[in-house]
């Protein structure tokens, strides 16, 4: 009898184990969901997501995209530093910033001018120069942006006893090439509290 | 003395049901993750006339309640919703939540649905909002979600 019930509290412990966090085994999760892994010494991927969509509906939110001349406007990406201790490629935060500004349908990504003479597509700029040519429109100003981004990443830390926090603040500026002038900033700082990482939020 | 000896075997007997009638019970809170989705009444008009609440999680809700919620349009042509969350709870809380987006097929849109979390405090109303990722946007759902247990929470 003893032994039967010893081996149901085995069972039900193993059990309660898998289902619990403390054996969990190597597995796909949701990208979006909220069962990730939040780090305290660096940028998570849901930290990218929070910023650009908070920072894309302010922007989308204040109008000023449909200041330009022509719908859609041009734009173009201009400088973005990350200042944290983290090193990662500040394009998982500008790929995300740029899929959802297409998506509302008011602006178009230029790839005729670049910072530094650069573009993310060569191709495209080479192919569009050639058709420029062709047509005898190369002397005519090539596509220029309406509006440039520029953005910077920045880290601030501090800690009570064990207890760590960090955050980061992700500042984003959109200047009118027309007028050379700073016609929208949004900044969203991200805040994380604890001692260890950990899984969900 | 007999008797004493009878009730302690009697105590120790027990104990082991009682870790598995525990351990039973971890197992179903711990997988126990359910999601609260709150829709929009609409009028014929389109305009919102209330929200329905769909709550099989009732912590969540006693501590996250949607108490309204309204829309507007910015930029012309792009939804953006609001909705005023309640906590009857004495203690500070968080939950998180998310927007999802419908065209006027009924067909999602992605974008602008990644979760957030957020801090309420004792009997405090506050508000959450969000901006549609597109314009094709018309209509939406707001999903609210509680995985933070305190037996679900350590990274190993």
């Amino acid at each position: 009898m003893k032994h039967k019930t010893n081996m149901a509290v085995a069972t039900f412990a193993l059990s309660a184990c898998f289902v619990t966090q403390g054996c969990r085994p190597t597995q796909y999760v949701d990208s979006k969901g909220t069962d990730l892994v939040v780090s305290m010494n660096k940028v998570n991927i849901q930290d990218f997501e929070k910023a650009s969509e908070a920072l894309v509906a302010s922007m989308v939110e204040s109008g000023v995209l449909l200041q330009a001349s022509r719908q859609p406007a041009a734009l173009s990406i201009s400088r973005v530093t990350n200042d944290t201790s983290d090193q990662f490629d500040t394009d998982q935060l500008m790929k995300k910033i740029r899929i959802s500004l297409l998506q509302t349908g008011k602006v178009q990504v230029t790839q005729a001018v670049g910072l530094g003479g650069k573009v993310e597509d060569p191709m495209a700029k080479e192919t569009y120069e050639a058709k420029r040519f062709l047509a005898g429109q190369s002397q005519t100003p090539v596509d220029l942006p309406d509006f440039t981004i520029s953005a910077k990443i920045l880290e601030n830390s501090t800690s009570a006893g064990s207890t760590k926090q960090v955050s980061y603040i992700f500042q984003m500026s959109l200047a009118n090439t027309a007028t050379g002038r700073l016609v929208w900033e949004g900044e969203k700082t991200i805040t994380k509290q604890g001692e260890k990482n950990a899984i969900g939020f | 003395m007999n008797m004493k000896r009878n009730i302690s075997l009697t105590h120790i007997r027990r104990s082991p049901m009682m870790i598995v009638i525990a351990l039973g019970l971890l197992s179903v809170l711990g997988g126990c993750n359910l999601t609260n989705t709150v829709r929009p009444n609409r009028a014929t008009d389109g305009a919102i006339s209330g929200v329905s609440q769909s709550a099989p999680n009732w912590w969540l809700e006693s501590k996250a309640s949607v108490v309204d919620a309204r829309e507007s349009v910015v930029n012309g042509d792009t939804k953006k919703v609001q909705a005023s969350i309640f906590s009857s709870q004495a203690q500070q809380q968080r939950f998180s939540y998310k927007f999802e987006w419908f065209d006027k097929n009924g067909m999602k849109v992605a974008g602008m649905d990644a979760w957030e979390s957020v801090m309420i405090l004792p009997q405090q109303t506050i508000i959450i909002g969000a901006i549609a990722p597109s314009p094709a946007v018309s209509d939406w759902i707001l999903q609210i979600s509680d995985t933070n247990y305190p037996w679900y929470s350590s990274a190993p």
